[in-house]
């Protein structure tokens, strides 16, 4: 009897001593899933029912489950089986829908990693697609408080489809463009045509999830853009990322402003005519006060040399294209604004002097 | 407690095999009075028919078909394989729980009967239901591959390269083990074998990076494979010749080379132009005529020199196959359904084994832990090697400590489950019918010799030891 009352005793003793350092791990734990933002959004209460229940009902066991996805995954993609990716992302992301990381591995890697690997344009533009919707789609809709998430599908229209990194580039700017010619009858949205088409208006806000309030918003601050340009579509969605940021903005998202509004001042006027196959962007001069605008208050928020560089860089192409261009007062301006941001034995020298050397130096 | 002996001495006779299939009649019966047959029918074809619907392709046709045949095919096969493992945990344990199993019992039919009958009644509900969803997934196919929305072309694809059993053939082995001989050879002479490298690790790393060199075809080389090929005679259906890329190069530079095939004789029969970025996984098709009738047949890339081209980095192991058509898709169907018809037996035969020796709910549980011990263990021999395990640690970290005596135990552990169940595990039918990939016969027997007899006969010897040694009446 005093055996089993002493066996009690110890076992008593063990289990408040449990308690007590589950008690005093707690609030690290707390801490923890502050730092890696598991608590920022509130409850998944816009997931399906099936997402709320695998969540749930699986609990810590569904980082295993999404783990063995993931070697399936990466197996699949070694041996050039890609019919299975589409699907097996969407099951990853929905087991761990919190995790930004985890959307934006899997969006790159269906646009870029995959989309490489198919030999026809269209067959890439597809994998493109399945990257960018998985993140507008579903990514954002689990997380719509993530500026980071907004970055990520950003970057996908700046660089994947924006940039000349892909060698199927040109189509799909074509493809894009097509589309939105679709959806705005033109280069730009019409609101008093959409309010009059609801159907228009519905695939805007539904299919290419372009709010339209935002994107008055953004023509407001950053406009006049062509819309069938794929940088335009990157300011849209850092923008909105940028709304959910804290006080102190959000840096990824304001460089990508910056940048999207320089390459928009370079080539911001697209010439498409789907007929005869012509795509042709020409310079936007009009943006010019917007992009100095959009880099003045980055720096002045985030006084970065990586930014000061871009602005500089920016100046001087701007410099060179408006003297180009016969904007000669625009052009002086411009370079005076370079010369105060920056000044180099070139840009004391003048004008004239700074665009002989340039000329001399770059061709 | 003393097991009671058994009433009588049980029938060993010939004529006792009507009390096998007796036997098994009645687990049937059971089964269709239960609705046990009808619920799984029910939910068998809503997960065939439903999956498809719910599950995303990659936007083609062709990746809709292989969803449907993987997808469909694989949920239904791990909803009949959960079910019978159910089932079969419950046809042995609930009788004796519920005091029947006695009238068996004291008729007396041998346990080992009353394990087979039971066993050969799952297997025949197990037989219809499957059959039932092969023909449902055949029909939803045939639906679907008649759909507006497919373009022929689409269509001929679909048709050349998945909905067939085609043979796979690698080319035959490099003849490497000899240069990596020397080359280890000369390495030791000359500098010794680093400390903590063992003979055959050196040996290993040798032979990959000798491989990694070969798979490297730089402009102005040729690459030359051989293949072991039986004569295509009376097939009309192209040969598919597919080279697979590194995908660290594949997508990004230029090339420019030409593909030639043909019998030993005449190599270059079939000559392929390749110009411009090459992409992961190339194929093309080569008329089954140009291959000769039975030679071996050669099949040579060779790289345009610079500046035309760059170095081409063919997937190593995996640079080259040649796909020829062997069978219809509807055989290769019915091979894949007749390997899962074997894995279902085999699960039969561990439900009913564990019910047999336990209760309903240990039983349940204890089939369920096996299942899942065998596939994680599948999964990590499958998924690691040492080797490679060590590489990877040796590249982020450094050397690779000595595991702990945990550790160890654990791995030994693991790979001694996996060296009795990996046989069991070598067979996945669906992947192979997705990709159009023969289902040969051969291995479909092997699946059934190892399957339906192997495997369960031990299986057997135990249910029929714990059944007589286990009080059939007890509550």
């Amino acid at each position: 009897m005093l055996m089993k009352d002493r066996t009690s005793g110890l076992l008593l003793c063990l289990a408040l001593t449990c308690l007590w350092a589950a008690g005093r791990l707690h609030a690290p734990l707390v801490r923890a899933r502050a730092e890696q933002r598991l608590d920022a959004g509130e409850p998944l209460e816009n997931a399906p029912p099936l997402v709320a229940f695998t969540t749930v009902a699986l609990g810590g066991f569904r980082g295993l489950l999404a783990d063995a996805l993931w070697l399936r995954v990466s197996r699949l993609q070694d041996e050039g089986q890609y019919f299975e990716l589409v699907q097996l992302a969407d099951w990853i992301t929905k087991l761990e829908p919190r995790t930004t990381e985890i959307w934006a591995f899997h969006a790159w890697n269906l646009a870029y990693n995959i989309s490489v690997m198919m030999p026809e344009p269209e067959d890439r533009w597809r994998w493109v697609r399945h990257g960018i919707e998985l993140l507008r789609d579903q990514g954002l809709v689990y997380n719509p408080g993530d500026p980071a998430l907004y970055t990520e599908l950003a970057w996908m229209f700046q660089y994947k489809i924006g940039a000349a990194a892909d060698n199927a580039h040109l189509y799909y700017k074509r493809q894009w463009a097509r589309a939105m010619i679709q959806l705005f009858d033109g280069p730009v949205p019409d609101f008093a045509r959409l309010a009059a088409e609801p159907e228009a208006l519905r695939r805007m806000r539904e299919e290419y999830k372009l709010l339209p309030d935002v994107v008055r918003h953004v023509e407001q601050a950053y406009g006049p853009l062509d819309w069938r340009l794929p940088e335009t579509h990157a300011i849209y969605w850092a923008y909105r990322g940028l709304r959910h940021a804290d006080g102190n903005g959000y840096l990824p998202a304001e460089r990508m402003i910056c940048q999207c509004l320089a390459a928009l001042f370079l080539n911001g006027r697209l010439v498409y005519q789907p007929d005869e196959n012509l795509y042709r962007t020409e310079p936007n001069p009009d943006l010019l006060p917007r992009a100095l605008t959009a880099y003045e208050t980055t720096l002045a928020r985030h006084p970065q040399e990586g930014i000061r560089t871009g602005y500089r860089n920016f100046l001087a192409d701007a410099v060179r294209l408006l003297h180009d261009l016969g904007r000669a007062a625009e052009a002086r301006q411009t370079f005076n604004r370079l010369h105060r941001e920056s000044p180099t034995p070139e840009t004391t020298a003048g004008l004239d002097a700074w665009l002989t050397s340039r000329l001399a130096t770059d061709g | 407690m003393k097991p009671h002996p058994p009433a009588t001495t049980p029938d060993r006779s010939p004529a006792a095999l009507p009390a096998t299939c007796a036997v098994a009649g009645l687990a049937v019966r059971a089964a269709v009075r239960s609705r046990l047959f009808l619920s799984l029918m029910v939910l068998l074809l809503a997960v065939v028919i439903g999956v498809p619907l719910a599950v995303k392709g990659d936007g083609t046709a062709a990746g809709q078909v292989r969803i449907l045949l993987l997808y469909a095919l694989g949920m239904g096969s791990m909803v009949l394989g959960a079910a019978t493992v159910w089932a079969g945990c419950g046809m042995i344990s609930q009788e004796i729980e519920e005091r029947q199993i006695r009238l068996l019992a004291v008729k007396p039919v041998h346990p080992f009967r009353i394990w087979l009958g039971k066993w050969l009644g799952l297997l025949a509900l197990d037989a219809v239901l499957l059959g039932a969803a092969g023909a449902v997934v055949y029909g939803l196919l045939q639906w679907r591959l008649g759909a507006a929305q497919i373009s022929p072309e689409e269509r001929r694809q679909i048709g050349e390269e998945i909905l067939t059993g085609r043979r796979l053939f690698s080319p035959r082995p490099d003849p490497i083990a000899a240069q990596v001989d020397a080359e280890l050879a000369r390495l030791i002479r000359a500098h010794g074998l680093p400390a903590g490298i063992s003979r055959e690790e050196a040996r290993a790393t040798l032979e990959r990076a000798l491989r990694t060199r070969r798979a490297a075809v730089a402009p102005g080389r040729t690459r030359e494979w051989i293949f072991d090929v039986p004569s295509p005679a009376g097939e009309t259906t192209p040969v598919l010749l597919r080279f697979r890329l590194s995908p660290d190069a594949a997508g990004r530079r230029p090339v420019s080379g030409t593909w030639t095939a043909g019998p030993v004789g005449e190599p270059e029969r079939f000559r392929h132009a390749v110009e411009g970025v090459l992409t992961g996984a190339v194929q093309f098709r080569i008329p089954p005529e140009l291959l000769g009738t039975g030679e071996p047949v050669v099949v040579r890339f060779h790289n345009e020199p610079r500046p035309r081209s760059r170095t081409v980095v063919f997937r190593a192991g995996h640079e080259a196959e040649l796909l020829v058509r062997e069978a219809s898709f509807a055989a290769n169907l019915v091979l894949a359904l007749v390997i899962v018809f074997c894995q279902l037996a085999l699960l039969a035969a561990i439900g009913i084994t564990a019910g047999a020796a336990f209760s309903f709910p240990v039983a349940a549980f204890t089939a369920a832990a096996l299942l899942l011990i065998s596939l994680l263990s599948h999964s990590f021999i499958g998924g690691s090697s040492p080797e490679a395990a060590a590489r990877v640690h040796a590249h982020h970290h450094g050397p690779a400590p000595e595991p702990s005596a945990l550790v160890q135990t654990a791995e030994k552990g693991i790979r001694c489950t996996a060296a009795i169940t990996e046989p069991a595990m070598q067979f996945a039918p669906l992947g192979r019918l997705a990709d159009g990939i023969l289902v040969a016969p051969a291995r479909a027997a092997r699946a059934a010799v190892l399957l339906l007899f192997l495997y369960p006969a031990p299986l057997a010897l135990i249910a029929t030891l714990c059944l007589r040694r286990r009080e059939l009446g007890a509550t």
